[in-house]
């Protein structure tokens, strides 16, 4: 045996009169994101000295509403590594929704239009879903050929060209703001808190996690790992659904299927970088939050450096992929220091 | 190496009256001097010392965290201690690698078994040496027939060819022994062997070892199981706490002496709680299942009653059909015919969360892979048989109802927010049973309850089942540990090949038991 797992040794010498619900309190306290934010802040801190005016309201708007879409992406990818999978398709999902939103725009205006993105992606992500649960395929491999079937969906759908609406109520929602606050962030931020919500103070939230964690122990539990799965999966269409809207108005009241490919893997390294573990069962939103609007305070401030070129983005994307596992290696090796109580497991099968 | 020489071994032991009897065995092979280990500020080993002789069989005993596999892992130069020192042959040795413990002597065989599934048994019994090779490159008939000579010291007969995943827990094992031998260690180290084994692979393995010890190796073993402890070894020490309380010789030694030793107090004495089946209140059913036969063919017409208040005990060999039964009962694993039915209404059960709502929970076997979500939190664990229509979790609500679990199980300092990864196997059984009590079932089924768990812990997880049996509760207990059954049932069901062949009342024998789940099984 080696050192697999700390094992509580219960000592009387030790015992300390806190409550049994505190004493491991601050332990948890230590979020799996910490990396991330730690060089976010650090990143922010280095553009605004060299650039006064990084933090001014349209800058920070700006990049923003340049994350928005990855960002609602990866609330979705991040419920779905969550409960173990992941939904590689996304970023179709997304282009399709748009296109086929975008078409209903034209024919019966904005609102069913907006209806039309939201109902695709639900209906998409709820397939997705419904594949992997019943059938049990591989989410990887679901989602991957989702990935490439949608995208050629969406792009037979306008006969691979671009569609153009000649209503401009996307657009101006886009950049529209509430004081100082577009609506795009007002939006992000409300999915934020939705799904945070959901994920750590609802049954169901704690059941996505369950079904990651060790899915055998949850349909052992009487947790229902087919309802929740495609549930987490339909939410992830959703969400791109809603992205779906935003990329409308973002490329100016036009829908070109080509127009996010790629996104998937930035949104999850992303997912990843925020202290979501692939194998599921641990994260949350906010970490992918944090490392999507990182990713693209990073874009922007490269950018006023004079830094264009998207390699140097994809090189620093996957060094800091690698800094991010680091950290999270050595944020184990203290923790596990910390642990006032290791031991070797002596007699786990 | 950086080994110096000490003084010569006949000065440096002390000889208690208690360990004369080791004097029959031949010389001093290793000798472990004032080990000391820490993890953070945990002592996992305080000033052990323990010397193994050729040809003696050497028992490890103590409760888990005792720090058994600690001083396994530092003999094996899988840790490196503390302080103190590692004498081979009276030479002390430093900086010891797994490696290098190998080349000097000494080997171990770990509890999980580091075999590659994939890859054939000749191929893992002569993994990481390079004898069946040329310039790097293998051949293969030399490895065959080296594998074939090592597989027939340890008495297994097996296509060699096969990749091991084909083969028996008991065969891989036997895999793995050959493997060590290979590097011809003087001292063996077994870490648990017989853990995962059925009691005629037991026996296999007893033989084997006793064998081997007669042929001038030393050998020392971990075990939770008393019986085979006395039966097998020479000597016994005895850690407790990472403290080394006595090193003795096996005679005359007995279960309770042991246990007291290792626990530090003495256990309360068992007594076994009776039951009249004639008692009308347990004359009632509460869980009846006729000729169920399961998909995947364990499962071949078994029928089987409990009664209200009854702890009925499932015994058999392994492959028998228990675990599948228990989870086709709870609807884990899919049936293709027959009846069950709680308390004369006949239940169907496509799934666990139908059978939960019926009133049936299910401990399985294998905390880490079906019991626990062992990355999640107690309090998240316990509370993961929440059912019916609450939306929000409630944390003081939860915390309020949990503390209260936690004190009736002996939990009382377990940290609710601490994640079941930090948790001892005893402890984890618990949570696993508070999980499943808190829902009240009225029909209990436990799969291998106290499978890896201390002798304390045990003890204390029969109080809590008879407990619940007396409060009305009707529970099954699947177990592969005769004398367990022995001790908590009122009646006990014999499985063999898939069906139920036998129930003894209490007072039955492990050979009446025994006989009845090993005859006709050629057939």
């Amino acid at each position: 045996m080696t050192i697999t797992e700390h094992e509580v040794v219960e000592s009387g010498a030790r015992d300390t009169v806190l409550s049994p619900a505190d004493r491991w309190g601050h332990l948890r306290k230590v979020p799996k994101f910490a990396a991330v934010l730690v060089v976010f802040v650090a990143a922010v801190v280095t553009f605004r000295v060299k650039f006064s005016g990084f933090l001014d309201e349209t800058n920070v708007n700006s990049i923003l509403s340049s994350a928005s879409i990855d960002f609602l992406l990866g609330m979705g990818m991040t419920l779905t590594i969550i409960s173990g999978g992941i939904d590689l398709s996304v970023s179709s999902t997304a282009v399709l929704a748009a296109v086929c939103g975008g078409e209903m725009t034209v024919h019966f205006g904005v609102v069913v239009g907006i209806f039309a993105c939201l109902v695709v992606g639900l209906v998409v992500g709820t397939v997705n879903g419904l594949l992997i649960a019943r059938l049990r395929l591989n989410a990887f491999i679901v989602t991957l050929a989702g990935l490439v079937a949608y995208e050629g969906l969406a792009r037979l759908i306008l006969n691979d060209s671009t569609l153009v609406l000649t209503t401009t109520t996307f657009g101006s929602f886009f950049y529209a703001q509430l004081g100082p606050f577009t609506y795009i962030s007002l939006l992000m931020l409300a999915v934020l808190v939705v799904l945070s919500l959901v994920l750590h103070k609802t049954y169901f939230g704690r059941d996505i996690y369950a079904v990651g964690g060790n899915s055998h122990a949850a349909r052992l539990s009487g947790i229902a790992v087919e309802r929740v799965t495609v549930a987490v999966y339909a939410i992830s269409g959703l969400c791109a659904g809603i992205a779906s809207v935003l990329l409308i108005g973002f490329n100016s009241n036009s829908v070109d299927p080509t127009a996010l490919g790629g996104d998937e893997l930035t949104v999850a390294a992303a997912v990843l970088l925020g202290g979501t573990a692939l194998v599921g069962g641990s994260g949350g939103p906010f970490g992918t939050a944090i490392a999507i609007i990182f990713f693209f305070t990073i874009d922007k401030g490269l950018n006023l450096i004079g830094i264009t070129a998207t390699y140097w983005q994809l090189i620093i994307t996957g060094v800091l992929l690698l800094f991010a596992v680091l950290i999270d290696r050595a944020q184990m090796l203290i923790h596990r220091r910390r642990l006032t109580t290791l031991s070797i497991s002596e007699s786990e099968k | 190496m950086g080994g110096h020489l000490v003084g010569s071994r006949g000065v440096t032991e002390q000889v208690s009256p208690s360990m004369l009897g080791e004097a029959e065995h031949g010389p001093l092979i290793v000798e472990a001097r004032s080990i000391s280990k820490f993890f953070g500020p945990v002592t996992a080993l305080n000033d052990v010392s323990v010397s193994f002789r050729a040809g003696e069989i050497h028992a490890l005993v103590g409760e888990n965290g005792s720090g058994k596999s600690t001083f396994f892992n530092c003999l094996s130069g899988m840790l490196r201690p503390d302080s103190g020192e590692i004498l081979i042959d009276g030479i002390a040795e430093h900086h010891v690698s797994v490696r290098h413990a190998r080349m000097r002597g000494v080997a171990i065989v770990s509890q999980e078994l580091s075999l590659i599934p994939e890859l054939s048994v000749a191929e893992n019994v002569l993994l990481g040496s390079r004898v069946a090779s040329r310039n790097g490159v293998l051949r293969w008939p030399d490895l065959v027939s080296r594998a074939i000579r090592a597989l027939d010291y340890v008495g297994l007969d097996v296509n060699v060819s096969l990749p091991v995943r084909d083969l028996s827990v008991s065969q891989q094992q036997l895999v793995e022994i050959a493997r060590v031998l290979s590097f011809r260690p003087r001292l063996l180290l077994l870490d648990e062997p017989t853990a995962s084994l059925e009691s005629d692979d037991v026996r296999t393995l007893i033989k084997l070892v006793q064998q081997l010890a007669s042929e001038g190796l030393a050998v020392a073993f971990t075990s939770h199981r008393t019986a085979e402890i006395l039966e097998l070894a020479h000597t016994i020490t005895i850690l407790r706490d990472g403290v080394h309380i006595e090193t003795s010789a096996a005679k005359g030694i007995d279960e309770e002496w042991m246990v007291s030793r290792m626990v530090g107090r003495e256990l309360a004495k068992i007594h076994p709680r009776s039951i009249s089946l004639n008692d009308e209140s347990h004359q009632k059913s509460a869980l009846r299942i006729t000729n169920v036969f399961t998909k995947d063919g364990f499962v071949k017409g078994a029928s089987l009653e409990v009664h209200r208040g009854e702890i009925l005990g499932m015994a058999g060999l392994m492959g028998a059909g228990r675990t599948e039964l228990l989870e086709s009962i709870f609807g884990f694993n899919p049936q293709s015919s027959g009846v069950i039915e709680m308390a004369d209404v006949a239940l169907q059960a496509p799934s666990p969360r139908e059978a939960m709502r019926a009133g049936l929970a299910l401990v399985p076997d294998s905390r880490r892979e079906k019991g626990a979500v062992i990355g999640m939190t107690v309090l998240e664990n316990m509370f993961m048989t929440k059912r019916g229509l609450k939306f929000w979790r409630s944390r003081r609500r939860e915390s309020e109802e949990a503390l209260a679990w936690m004190a009736r199980l002996g939990l009382p300092r377990t940290p609710l927010h601490a994640p079941m990864s930090s948790l001892s196997g005893g402890q984890q059984q618990k949570v696993i049973l508070a999980k499943w009590l808190r829902r009240r079932p009225r029909v209990l089924l436990l799969d291998e309850p106290t499978r890896g768990i201390d002798v304390a812990a045990k003890a204390e997880i029969y109080s809590i089942l008879e407990a619940c049996a007396d409060e009305g509760m009707s529970i099954i207990v699947a177990s592969s540990e005769l004398p367990e059954l022995l001790r908590l049932c009122d009646r006990i069901a014999v499985m063999r090949a898939g069906r139920i062949v036998g129930v003894f009342d209490r007072g039955a024998t492990e050979e009446q038991i025994m006989s009845v789940a090993i005859s006709e099984r050629k057939s």
